[in-house]
C-alpha cells in the first residue's frame, strides 16, 4: 500500500483528485443504496488542515471498499453502514455530537429509535474501540458523559446491570451512561456527549 | 465549497508526506494475538497506512486470552472476537499462528528482520504461595484450571480429583469467582455453553458441594467485581455464606469510599442477611471468608493429597482501607477440604535471556512501552503492566503503545537504518526448521468444524483440544 506521496507541482495533486472524484461518482452509480460513499463525500467536504487522517482512512476504504462489499455479512459494523434499508429515510433522523478524549468533535444524523452506539457504528464516528462487547453490557467503552439538564432528562434510569459495568469505567461520573443503553429520541436533537479516555481497572477502587 | 476542499487537499498532502512517508514499507511484528495484540495492531493500521504487520502466535489458533481465558458462561465478552477478525481480514495485519517466538524463532531473529517489535504475549505461569504442602496431589492453579476447562491444550490432561466435597479457592478476584461459578452451575447449564466436553464429563461427576472462597483481607479489599458476585448470589440450586464479623467498621468506611466500591461493598452486607429459604432445594452452597492467610496446606496422613488448610487470623489496621496494615493476631485454624485452587494472580516470562525483566513483579522492564535498552522492542498488555485488569484496560494499554510506536517511527527514532526484510525471512527459517505455520483463513476453516461440531452437542462450539489435530483441520480444511 503505498502512502499518498505529494507532489513538488500543486498541478499534480489537482489532477489526482479530480481523477479520485471521478471514480467515487462513478463507484456511487453502481452502489446506489450504498450511503456510505455518500457519508464520505460529506466528509471531504468538511476536511481541514488537522483532520488529515481522516483523508488516510479515507484512501483506505477506497482501496478496500471491494473487499468490504464482498465480506459486507460477515463484518458486523460495515454492514451495518452499507445495508441500510429504503426505510432509513423515512425514519426521523436528529443530530448528535459526540466529543473524544482528543477534544474531536464529531456532529453525525443517527435515527430515532437506535442507541448511541448505534450512532457511533453507523455514521463510522472515530471513536476508537468503542463498543467493543457490540452492546451487550459486557464491558464499558461505550462509557458517555452527558451534560447535566441532558441526563436529568434521560427517560430511563439505569439498570443495576448498566450500573454494574459503569462502575468498571474510567472517568465515572455522576452524569455517566453506557451508550448502547439508551435510546434515542427526537427531543435529543442536537445533543451533545463526551467520551472519555478508557483506562480502568477496576481493583483500583 | 469544490474549491475550498481541493485547495484543502493540496495543502494537507504537501504539509503531511514527510512524516507519514518514514512510515512507508516500515516492518512491524507483534507477538501474541490476544487482545494486547490485537489492539496495538488496530492502532497501528488506522494511523500507519503504509506499514506492514504480521502477528506471530505460538498455538495455531488466535486471540489469547479471551479464547481461554474468559469464561464458558461469559459469552458475550468474547463478541471482541468479531473485531479481531475484522482486523486480522483487513489485509492490513497478517496472521501467522503456531510459531513459537523463543523456540522456533529468536528475538533476535525478529529483530533482525522487522523495524518494530512488539512483546504481547501477556502471562502464562503462576504466582507461588511458597507454604508447605502446595506440591501435593489436588493443589492446582487457578490459571491451569481454567485453561483446562476452557479446552487449552497443554492443559486437556490437568490432573486433579473433584470427588471430594469441599475446594478450597484461594484468592478472591473474578478468576476465583468464575472457577467457583463453574464448579457449582448446574450441568444442564453449563451443557449449552463452549465449555471443553472433557470438562463438562468430569464436572457432571463432580461431588463437591461446597466451596470456600478464602481472602486475606477484608469485604473492602476485594478484588472481584460486582457482576460476578451478583451472578454467584443468583446461582441456582446454591445456597452461600458471607462472613463478615466487622460490620460496624466496614459501614463507617463506606462513606469515603467511590461508588463502585459502596456499591459492592453494599451488595455483600446485604446479602449476608438475606433468608436461603427463597432458593428452592439448594443442594451446594459457596461461601466468602475473609482476614484468614494460608499458611500450610495440610496433608493426610496415609495418603499423598490434601485434608485441609491451615490458614492464621489477620486483623486489618489503619485509616487507609485501601491500603490497610494486615496484622497476624496470631490465632489458627484449619479449613477441612479435600481440594485447593490457588487464585493469587499470573506471572510473565521473559521470552530470551537478553529480554530485562523484573523477575519479582514478572514483567518487562519498560517505560511507557518501550523495553529498557532494546532499541525498536515494545511491549504491550500484561506483560508490560502485569497480569490486572479486563478487556478494556488491555484495550487502551494497546492503543497507547500502538501511539508511541507511531511518534518514534515518524520522528526517526527507530526503523532507520538498512532496509529489513520482513515476513520473508522469518518465513523462509520456519520452513527450514519444518515450522507449519497456520494462516487467518486456515483458521477460520478450524474455526467452521468447531461450530459443526458444536452442532452436534447444541453448543455454540466443540473445541479441539489437540494442537496435531488444529493443524491438520485447519491445513485440510476437513476433519
Amino acid at each position: 500500500m503505498s502512502v499518498w506521496t505529494a507532489d513538488e507541482n500543486d498541478n499534480n495533486n489537482f489532477h489526482r483528485v479530480i481523477f479520485f472524484l471521478l471514480l467515487l461518482l462513478c463507484l456511487r452509480f453502481v452502489c446506489l443504496n450504498c450511503n456510505f460513499l455518500v457519508k464520505m463525500l460529506r466528509a471531504l467536504s468538511r476536511l481541514n488542515v488537522t483532520s488529515q487522517r481522516s483523508l488516510f482512512m479515507l484512501k483506505n476504504k477506497e482501496s478496500n471498499l471491494h473487499h468490504s462489499l464482498q465480506s459486507v455479512v460477515r463484518h458486523e459494523e460495515l454492514s451495518r453502514s452499507f445495508c441500510q434499508s429504503q426505510t432509513t429515510l423515512q425514519k426521523k433522523m436528529i443530530s448528535v455530537t459526540f466529543i473524544s478524549r482528543d477534544g474531536d468533535s464529531m456532529k453525525v444524523n443517527a435515527k430515532v429509535g437506535d442507541t448511541f452506539l448505534d450512532a457511533a457504528i453507523n455514521n463510522d464516528v472515530d471513536l476508537e474501540g468503542f463498543g467493543a462487547c457490540e452492546g451487550t453490557l459486557s464491558c464499558s467503552t461505550c462509557h458517555i458523559i452527558f451534560k447535566q439538564e441532558d441526563f436529568d432528562k434521560l427517560p430511563d434510569k439505569p439498570s443495576d446491570e448498566e450500573m454494574d459495568m459503569l462502575d468498571l469505567a474510567y472517568g465515572l461520573c455522576d452524569t455517566s451512561r453506557l451508550g448502547c443503553q439508551i435510546t434515542l429520541t427526537e427531543s435529543m436533537d442536537g445533543i451533545v456527549v463526551t467520551v472519555p479516555a478508557q483506562v480502568a481497572d477496576a481493583r483500583n477502587r | 465549497m469544490w474549491s475550498r476542499t481541493i485547495k484543502n487537499v493540496c495543502t494537507v498532502c504537501s504539509i503531511r508526506t514527510v512524516n507519514f512517508s518514514n512510515l512507508a514499507n516500515k516492518k512491524v511484528c507483534i507477538v501474541g494475538s490476544g487482545p494486547a495484540g490485537f489492539y496495538t495492531a488496530q492502532h497501528l493500521i488506522k494511523n500507519g497506512p503504509a506499514l506492514e504487520i504480521d502477528m506471530f502466535e505460538k498455538l495455531p489458533v488466535p486471540f489469547g486470552l479471551v479464547r481461554y481465558g474468559v469464561a464458558p458462561d461469559h459469552p458475550d465478552v468474547k463478541n471482541v472476537i468479531n473485531t479481531f477478525t475484522s482486523i486480522a481480514k483487513s489485509g492490513r495485519l497478517q496472521f501467522i499462528g503456531n510459531v513459537t517466538i523463543g523456540k522456533d524463532v529468536t528475538l533476535n531473529d525478529l529483530r533482525s528482520a522487522y523495524d518494530v517489535v512488539v512483546l504481547a504475549y501477556g502471562a502464562a505461569q503462576d504466582r507461588w504461595l511458597g507454604i508447605p504442602g502446595e506440591n501435593l496431589d489436588n493443589v492446582v492453579s487457578a490459571r491451569k484450571f481454567v485453561g483446562w476447562y476452557n479446552g487449552l491444550p497443554e492443559e486437556s490432561n490437568l490432573k486433579f480429583n473433584l470427588d471430594v466435597e469441599t475446594a478450597v479457592i484461594i484468592g478472591q478476584g473474578n478468576v476465583a469467582l468464575d472457577i467457583a461459578r463453574i464448579l457449582l452451575t448446574p450441568i444442564d447449564l453449563l451443557k449449552k455453553t463452549d465449555i471443553a466436553q472433557h470438562a463438562l464429563e468430569a464436572l457432571s461427576r463432580s461431588k463437591i458441594k461446597n466451596v470456600k472462597i478464602v481472602g486475606r483481607r477484608g469485604p473492602l479489599q476485594v478484588a472481584f467485581t460486582i457482576k460476578e458476585l451478583r451472578e454467584m448470589i443468583k446461582l441456582p440450586e446454591n445456597c452461600y455464606r458471607i462472613h463478615i464479623d466487622n460490620r460496624e467498621y466496614i459501614e463507617a468506611c463506606l462513606p469515603k469510599t467511590s461508588r463502585p466500591r459502596k456499591r459492592i461493598t453494599e451488595l455483600m452486607l446485604q446479602s449476608v442477611n438475606l433468608k436461603q429459604s427463597e432458593k428452592k432445594d439448594p443442594s451446594k452452597e459457596w461461601e466468602l471468608i475473609f482476614n484468614r492467610n494460608p499458611i500450610e496446606i495440610i496433608k493426610n496422613p496415609n495418603e499423598n493429597k490434601v485434608e485441609g488448610l491451615m490458614v492464621g487470623i489477620n486483623r486489618l489496621t489503619g485509616n487507609d482501607w485501601e491500603n490497610p496494615k494486615i496484622e497476624d493476631t496470631g490465632l489458627r485454624e484449619t479449613i477441612p477440604c479435600g481440594m485447593i485452587l490457588k487464585s493469587i494472580g499470573y506471572k510473565s516470562l521473559p521470552l530470551s535471556d537478553e529480554l530485562p525483566f523484573d523477575h519479582a513483579k514478572g514483567i518487562i522492564r519498560q517505560t511507557e512501552g518501550r523495553v529498557e535498552g532494546m532499541q525498536g522492542v515494545f511491549c504491550s498488555g500484561w506483560v508490560a503492566s502485569g497480569p490486572v485488569g479486563v478487556i478494556a484496560s488491555t484495550m487502551q494499554s494497546g492503543h497507547d503503545v500502538g501511539k508511541r510506536i507511531i511518534d518514534d517511527l515518524k520522528n526517526g527514532i527507530v526503523g532507520t537504518g538498512t532496509k529489513k526484510p520482513g515476513r520473508d525471512a522469518i518465513l523462509s527459517q520456519l520452513t527450514a526448521r519444518g515450522v507449519e505455520p497456520v494462516t487467518f483463513v486456515e483458521w477460520e476453516a478450524l474455526d467452521n468444524e468447531e461450530r459443526e461440531r458444536g452442532k452436534f452437542q447444541k453448543k455454540p462450539r466443540e473445541k479441539i483440544v489437540d494442537v496435531r489435530e488444529m493443524i491438520d483441520i485447519a491445513k485440510k480444511g476437513q476433519s
